[in-house]
């Protein structure tokens, strides 16, 4: 889906950063209409997924892209994934070439290419146990895959960031892109969400016992677990005149908290912190939050701490909805994934039905939004939180004309 | 502009089938309370830290910026070994330990900080990442001081990790763990008399030969100066490999910082962030070092480090 394109050069006074091209791969479908088509039915998507190779049977839930008992290999499909989702966002921006090769590139992923040093290892050890000859050491090339994907097939050769902060990784890759248009160093910036199958992570959630037996349910009293999901977004951002036009990224915050490794305080004063610090760095009130992306996840703790911070921030909690139960816990990815379908929400009008929930849980104090309402123009919190304690809020204004 | 405030690090030989340094005593100076579950990069990034800050309370606030070309790279390899050799589904502590920010959360809680938290990697040039993203949230106001490492380890077979790497057999390798303390060069900033041990500017990702050549021609027009060069997959940085920037190079004052036996630096991806460190504290040299690093791709990853008398 192209947005509206803002042509007009960066100005002497300091521009802001606009998104102009959404991309969108998630268990939903390809593209963000047909994202938004499904979202627009309130329900949420459930799946499960059977793991071999492990001494116990492991059949968790797992929301793929395609048909997971019929998978592409590890590369083809992470990379046909990219393929597509930057081809919707570049529709209707022609990048000189000049531009392609020197826009940056910011990334976030939780597992970067983990799934295909997962196949070549497995296949190795496969023939080393026919052979017996020792399998080759573990291939792990870091954070690579994606950014030599693009800069190889696509000429993008811009300065390239990898964030690996647990959940919160492409969301604080946007608020960095943010941060390089707003100083006036590129017209453009890239930012990239992608997430996709492995067996460490849906084992390691797995192991953890983090994951929901069925659809999630965020914020709901009978919340009990997350659903993984695959996905891969990518935003097109250009410095642009503040005119409240299109969709402006106005900035955010990220912090982190050390009170647990693998989750925030849920008394909600470390989140409530950067909620905050999000609306002073944009310079905005409480009131002129028309509604939060939440991040819940459906886990107790997540959905706790969150809750209780938005009571801390706000008298009068704004509407709020999850997005999760549409397209699983896209981890890394879910900042530029769900700030793409939100975008794409906005343009619609219509602030979604925040699936899986059907009964309040008192101790919440709160409950999200069980019916779509129309989307005003204004500003806009998106929240994402991860391991780690790592914690991040944007904020993002939507004009009258979009 | 950035201004280093205090740099400091830790950086060991890691020989073929011998045991890795003993880091427990080092922990136990650097640790202000007992952090349990914590794997060797963890710890690397704990000692380093250190080093460079001491017991000096920071900003609650200060951003804690963290790149690394593998992370912890000794525990995913135990963890994706136990489960595709051995068929275990991976333990929570080491599950976690695999997400690169678990090291920052706990560097962040053992120093008391609160603010932003980031890991970024951009492979051999994930020091000019790190640096380049501070730069951005400093200039941005985002943050006003930055706690900034560069941390990479070294598992056992080397033989398996050279591979992994890119370097021909046989090349040294350290572990290390180099961090810096940062803040913008602002109209503030002048204005005090906190003591500043470098500047480093022109910090820039380029595409090709020709314009790192622009950049070093621009910025050798006064001096005096030297560089630091290494490419992708070149472990000894002290050969130059031919790509069109071999003629400008040589006979340029090379910068060549040693370990603390008197031995040359050995390769880490962490390296570029050990030789800015050295340099920052070298005295003995011209004040001004150019670093140039050649990616895969041809990329030039460049910065400039202008030493400041003490």
């Amino acid at each position: 889906m192209t947005l509206e394109a803002e042509r007009h050069p960066a100005t002497t006074t300091r521009p802001v950063a606009k998104i102009v091209g959404c991309g969108i791969v998630s268990t939903l479908g390809y593209g963000l209409r047909q994202n938004l088509d499904l979202i627009s039915t309130g329900e949420g998507r459930f799946a499960t997924r059977s793991l071999s190779g492990f001494n116990e049977a492991i059949t968790a839930p797992f929301l793929a892209i395609g048909d997971s008992d019929t998978p592409r290999p590890a590369k083809a499909h992470c990379e046909a994934l990219l393929d597509h989702a930057l081809e919707e966002a570049l529709t209707g921006h022609s990048l000189s070439d000049e531009q392609r090769r020197t826009l940056p590139i910011f990334i976030g992923s939780s597992s970067y290419g983990i799934g295909i040093g997962e196949e070549i290892y497995r296949a190795a050890v496969t023939s080393a146990t026919s052979s017996g000859v020792p399998p080759r050491p573990l291939p792990l090339d870091g954070f690579t895959q994606i950014s030599q994907h693009l800069r190889q097939q696509h000429q993008l050769r811009g300065a390239d960031y990898a964030y690996n902060t647990a959940c919160t990784a492409s969301a604080n890759a946007l608020l960095s892109a943010i941060n390089s248009i707003r100083l006036g160093e590129h017209e453009y910036a890239l930012v990239v969400g992608v997430e996709t199958f492995n067996a460490t992570t849906l084992s390691g959630f797995f192991g953890m016992q983090l994951l929901s037996p069925e659809v999630m349910r965020p914020f709901d009293k009978r919340r009990n677990g997350l659903v993984l999901g695959e996905g891969c977004a990518v935003l097109l951002l250009q410095a642009a005149p503040a005119d409240g036009r299109g969709f402006t990224l106005c900035g955010g915050a990220s912090g982190c908290d050390s009170f647990s490794i693998s989750a925030s305080n849920p008394d909600g004063s470390a989140i409530a912190a950067v909620m905050q610090r999000a609306l002073a760095q944009c310079q905005l009130r409480t009131s002129d939050i028309r509604a939060i992306k939440a991040h819940g996840t459906a886990s107790p703790m997540n959905d706790n701490g969150e809750a209780a911070g938005m009571r801390r921030v706000f008298a009068e909690v704004p509407p709020f909805f999850s997005l999760k139960a549409y397209i699983g816990h896209t981890l890394g990815s879910c900042g530029a994934l769900e700030t793409a379908l939100m975008i794409g929400c906005l343009r619609d009008g219509l602030l979604p039905v925040s699936a899986g929930f059907a009964e309040a849980d008192d101790e919440l104090g709160i409950a999200p939004l069980t019916a779509t309402r129309p989307a005003p123009a204004g500003h806009y919190l998106l929240n994402f939180f991860g391991f780690g304690g790592n914690n991040c809020s944007l904020i993002l204004h939507a004009g009258e004309e979009r | 502009m950035l201004e280093i405030l205090a740099t400091g690090g830790y950086c060991a030989a890691i020989d073929d089938d011998c045991p890795e340094p003993d880091l427990r005593d080092e922990l136990a100076r650097a640790c202000h309370q007992r952090l349990r579950r914590i794997d060797r990069f963890t710890q690397l990034c704990l000692i380093g830290s250190h080093r460079c800050v001491g017991d000096t309370p920071l900003d609650p606030q200060t951003g804690l910026y963290l790149g690394s070309r593998f992370a912890s790279v000794s525990n995913t390899i135990s963890v994706h070994t136990q489960m595709i050799e051995h068929g275990h589904v991976p333990k929570p502590a080491n599950f976690i330990n695999t997400l690169s920010n678990s090291a920052g959360f706990y560097v962040g809680k053992n120093l008391h900080l609160d603010g932003k938290n980031l890991f970024v990697s951009r492979v051999d040039a994930s020091t000019e990442a790190v640096l380049q993203i501070a730069r951005l949230d400093l200039a941005s106001a985002q943050v006003q001081t930055v706690l900034l490492g560069i941390v990479d380890e070294v598992p056992q077979p080397l033989a398996h990790h050279r591979l992994r790497l890119g370097v021909a057999p046989g090349t040294p390798l350290s572990e290390a763990s180099h961090w810096f303390l940062l803040r913008a060069a602002n109209e503030s900033s002048a204005g005090d008399d906190t003591p500043v041990l470098g500047r480093i500017s022109g910090i820039a990702t380029l595409g090709n030969s020709a314009a790192a050549e622009d950049w070093l021609r621009t910025h050798t027009a006064a001096g005096p100066w030297m560089v630091h060069y290494s490419a992708a997959g070149n472990g000894s940085y002290l050969e130059l490999e031919d790509d069109g920037m071999s003629e400008l190079l040589a006979g340029l004052p090379r910068y060549l910082p040693v370990m603390d036996d008197g031995t040359a630096m050995r390769f880490s991806p962490a390296r570029t962030a050990g030789v800015l460190s050295a340099f920052v504290q070298d005295d003995s040299t011209a004040s001004t070092l150019l670093s140039l690093h050649r990616d895969s791709d041809g990329r030039y990853h460049v910065l400039r480090i202008d030493r400041q008398r003490q």
